[in-house]
């Protein structure tokens, strides 16, 4: 899978996506989730990945605007303690207001998710400093998954084969007996495999914590090591003006 | 001997695991330009002494050594290996096989350029050249062998190690895989190889050691050690392997046990058997045979009922079990898959084969009983109460045989039983074939043509999902010589 | 043996953390085919806590949920610290032995399941707004979101059901594998990681 965002260091993208979490929760509301999501959406929709974020984003958002406004409804503020089922207009707007800066996070980090290849990503994050056994967890974890599904299938048939029944026609206590006959070779299996994984990267030499160096380097040119640069101090800029906002209500009150 | 300086020099008195000793007494030296093999039954101690012999003993898997392993070349790591399972020995940190391939060298620390040059170099070596921008989960056994024989080269490591390569894959694979080999020592790299197949590593080897018992029973040329009378097999097993072989069938007439009419079947939107038709009758063993994808396996998972028949039906005897569901099928058909690891998950090897006729509802001494005796047909039965999971990968394949034949099965699908058995296991499951025939009729789905004219009756071969051919097996012996 | 100065996972500890990772997802597949109302994703990370101590827990749940977040959705990044709980306190009840009986695996299994729910609960909260409310207001929120969704909806009930079975259920399952290990392997990775 690529998309338009490879042509980037995988870096540059997070940052962006990290300052734009921070801006959105930290930064003026509601504008600052509101430009967020839009910026974000776009993004997505210029790389060619606008389908897959919108729904990431809409099935965050809108279980949760739901969420809300249905418990706003059902238990109103404790002063007036009336349940009325009718929620206000500031219970509404109240919801609204979460659901976007949830969906801003979403969006922004969905950007990332869906349009860097998440190997890509770890091997640039590896080249900074992330050490080898961390990097080794995700992309093996990553590349582990569809062998165990295919295992999980496997499984599922030998054990068929030899008279465990699955599906209908089996009640409720069946199937809770059928479970470790089937999920038990599955993780037996998995196990035991990573004994012959573990002598399968001491013989390629692999040590958990020496730096290692890569094929094909994933390029970082200066241009967007100052981009990111820029992006962390807009960032502090904005933490900061928000944390001399929050000092100046405190003395307030 | 070779003038050309050591590899390996090993002075080993024992090298025990925590509750035994595997090995003892093994002096073995190995030079550059040379391939030393190493033959033996299963436990004989051969992976004991490629893993010693590597230096992964005793730091990766715990074992204590007494006596000295040097690598007078040095190295880091001083010796490269390739493990018997294709899959499990990538360390799955590259995308391609270029990638996986790297992993060695990018471990080493090396600048890209000079891995770039190492990657292809092994990649040529290895005759893998053309896979180099595959997805490793989507090549074959035969494939995958060859990449970890490309990952282990990429080390540039003063020893290859091989502990059998070609277990698990099919002949005509196999002896590609040991071209590949031979091109290797031709340019002077040492090489430890481990192989079940004699004939491929008399080929091979300059210099034999044959082990039994965890000790060195003999030593030299392979003619001579591989070559001599008594015949290699019976010094190893003794007296069983000296035994007659099972009596062919010589009936000629077999009333049809399994009827299979006009079978479409298939994955989604791709249909791999097509209006396939064929009848097994009672007291037959056959073979199936085809190219990787013609149909075998699939044919095989319609008649267990694990993929749906679209068209056509299936019979066994007189019943159409056509729409059985699968674990009532079981109680009348049993398929063994290539892969026993993906069923085994009782305590011991007693219950794992009890599971099967328990499951199908069997009083525990019925069961008990029906255990006991497919144990003793694939000679498990001294191991009952070992667990599964520490017996050798061959003696799993033939704990999961004895688990079907428990539940004593009017038909019995094996898909590839033979890869990996040294002579001994071959003929045991020879043995449980037989005893199948008594009991209904097999088939046997494989690539090894000596297997399947030794214990086979005829030959269906599939080819595009229908029956392309049904015949007397024609065996070209396949020549490992050049 | 002695000790390296700097503590980290022994390989055979790394190599089986993807294998637990997948198995979180994969049993999904198990839990499919048999039709059972749980979801059993947290099998590996506890499988890994007990194995190789609460440390390898931790990162087996980070991990496993960094990779939900990167394969499914980002907003599971946000749980990442319900499956630090997970991984965390099934490796202590390891440690203390919870699963050497069934009896104790299944009081493992209750013990994580409440604090994974309260983890979630928190992060709910959090995330809808309980960040610039007072302290109160998170615990008037909070028993807002457990009486009112409980209450109000039968589906939401199920899914309380559920939870309450998961975790138990995924400890019985832990269990049973841990008792069919090869003696051998069990005993490398107590070695490795004591």
């Amino acid at each position: 899978m690529t998309s338009a965002l490879d042509r980037w260091n995988p870096l540059t993208p997070l940052a962006a996506a990290v300052a734009m979490v921070l801006a959105a929760f930290a930064g003026p509301q509601p504008y600052a989730p509101v430009l967020v999501l839009a910026v974000a959406l776009l993004v997505a929709i210029a790389s060619g990945i606008g389908f897959k974020v919108t729904a990431l984003t809409a099935l965050v958002v809108l279980p949760a605007f739901a969420l809300l406004v249905l418990l706003a409804a059902a238990f109103p503020d404790a002063a007036t303690a009336q349940r009325q089922w009718v929620p206000s207009r500031a219970a509404v707007l109240d919801a609204l207001a979460v659901s976007l800066r949830l969906g801003a996070a979403i969006a922004a980090l969905g950007v990332v998710v869906v349009g860097v290849a998440p190997r890509r990503l770890t091997r640039a994050l590896a080249a900074r400093g992330l050490p080898a056994w961390a990097a080794y967890l995700v992309i093996a974890s990553l590349e582990a998954v569809p062998d165990a599904r295919r295992r999980a299938d496997d499984v599922i048939d030998a054990q068929r084969c030899r008279g465990v029944p699955v599906g209908k026609g089996t009640g409720m206590r069946g199937r809770l007996r059928a479970l470790p006959a089937l999920a038990g070779p599955l993780i037996v299996g998995l196990v035991t495999e990573s004994e012959e994984r573990a002598l399968a990267l001491d013989a390629r030499a692999f040590d958990p914590r020496a730096s290692r160096t890569a094929l094909a380097p994933i390029a970082d040119p200066s241009a967007e090591r100052w981009a990111r640069r820029v992006i962390w101090l807009a960032l502090a800029a904005v933490i900061a003006w928000r944390l001399r906002e929050f000092a100046q209500s405190l003395t307030i009150t | 001997m070779s003038t050309e300086p050591l590899a390996l020099s090993m002075r080993v008195r024992t090298i025990a695991y925590e509750d035994r000793i595997a090995l003892r007494n093994v002096a073995l030296d190995i030079a550059r330009g040379e391939i030393v093999g190493v033959a033996g039954h299963v436990g004989a101690g051969k992976s004991t002494l490629a893993l010693a012999a590597a230096g992964l003993l005793g730091r990766s898997v715990p074992a204590t050594i007494a006596g000295a392993i040097e690598h007078p070349l040095g190295g880091r790591p001083p010796a490269a290996f390739v493990f018997a399972n294709p899959s499990t020995q990538l360390t799955e940190l590259g995308e391609t096989v270029e990638e996986e391939v790297a992993v060695g060298p990018e471990n080493q620390a090396l600048a890209s350029a000079a891995i770039r040059a190492r990657v292809d170099d092994a990649l040529a070596q290895a005759n893998a050249t053309a896979l180099a921008l595959r997805i490793p989960r989507e090549l074959s056994g035969g494939e995958l062998q060859r990449v970890a024989l490309a990952s282990a080269l990429a080390l540039e490591a003063p020893l290859l190690v091989l502990d059998e390569p070609t277990a698990q894959l099919d002949p005509e694979t196999a002896v590609r895989f040991a071209g590949a080999v031979r091109g290797l020592r031709d340019r002077g790299a040492a090489v430890l190889l481990v192989e079940q197949n004699l004939e491929l590593l008399a080929s091979l080897a300059d210099r034999v050691i044959l082990l039994a018992d965890g000790a060195v029973l003999a030593t030299g040329a392979p003619r001579d050690v591989l070559g001599r009378d008594p015949p290699l097999d019976a010094r190893l097993g003794g007296l069983r392997t000296r035994r007659d072989p099972p009596p062919a069938s010589a009936r000629a007439e077999h009333p049809s046990l399994l009827t299979i009419e006009g079978v479409s079947a298939g994955y989604g939107d791709r249909e791999v058997l097509r209006d396939l038709s064929l009848t097994i009758g009672t007291g037959e063993v056959v073979a199936w045979t085809g190219r990787n994808g013609a149909g075998k396996s699939t044919l095989a998972r319609t008649i267990m009922g694990l993929v749906e028949a679209r068209t056509g039906r299936i019979r066994l005897g007189q019943r159409d079990i056509t729409a059985l569901p699968v674990h009532e099928r079981a109680r009348l058909i049993g398929l063994v898959f290539q892969d026993p690891r993906r069923q085994l998950f009782s305590r011991t090897v007693l219950e794992e084969t009890m599971f099967g006729p328990r499951t199908l509802g069997l009083s525990r001494a019925a069961a008990l009983g029906h255990a006991r005796e497919a144990l003793a047909v694939v000679e498990l039965h001294a191991r009952e109460a070992e667990h599964p999971g520490d017996l050798a990968p061959q003696l799993q394949r033939r704990l999961a045989i004895a688990s079907a034949l428990a539940s004593r099965p009017q038909l019995l699908m094996l898909d590839e039983p033979t890869a990996g058995q040294d002579a001994e296991g071959r003929w045991l499951i020879r043995a449980a074939l037989e005893l199948q025939r008594s009991r209904g009729a097999a088939a046997v789905i494989t690539h090894d043509l000596g297997f399947a004219q030794d214990a086979c009756d005829h030959n269906v071969t599939i080819s595009h999902g229908h029956v392309s051919h049904i015949g007397r097996i024609s065996l070209e012996r396949d020549s490992f010589r050049r | 043996m002695p000790l390296p100065a700097r503590r980290t996972l022994p390989t055979l500890a790394l190599a089986l953390i993807p294998r637990a990772v997948a198995l979180n997802l994969a049993l999904g597949a198990v839990v499919g085919a048999l039709k059972l109302p749980v979801y059993l994703d947290s099998v590996g990370t506890i499988l890994v806590a007990v194995l190789a101590g609460p440390w390898a827990g931790v990162i087996t749940g980070i991990v496993s949920n960094s990779v939900l977040g990167l394969l499914v959705s980002p907003a599971l990044f946000a749980f990442i610290p319900v499956a630090i709980v997970i991984g965390w306190l099934a490796g202590i009840a390891g440690r203390a032995g919870a699963f050497a009986s069934l009896a104790g695996a299944i009081a493992a299994g209750l013990v994580i399941g409440v604090a994974a729910a309260l983890a979630s609960a928190v992060i709910v909260i959090a995330l809808m707004g309980g960040l610039t409310a007072s302290g109160t207001g998170i615990l008037t929120i909070a028993i807002r979101a457990t009486l009112g969704v409980s209450v109000d909806s039968a589906a939401k009930i199920a899914a309380i059901a559920t939870d309450a079975l998961d975790k138990p259920l995924s400890c019985v399952l832990v269990y049973l594998v841990l008792e069919r290990l090869p003696r051998r392997l069990s005993a490398r990775f107590r070695r490795a990681t004591a």
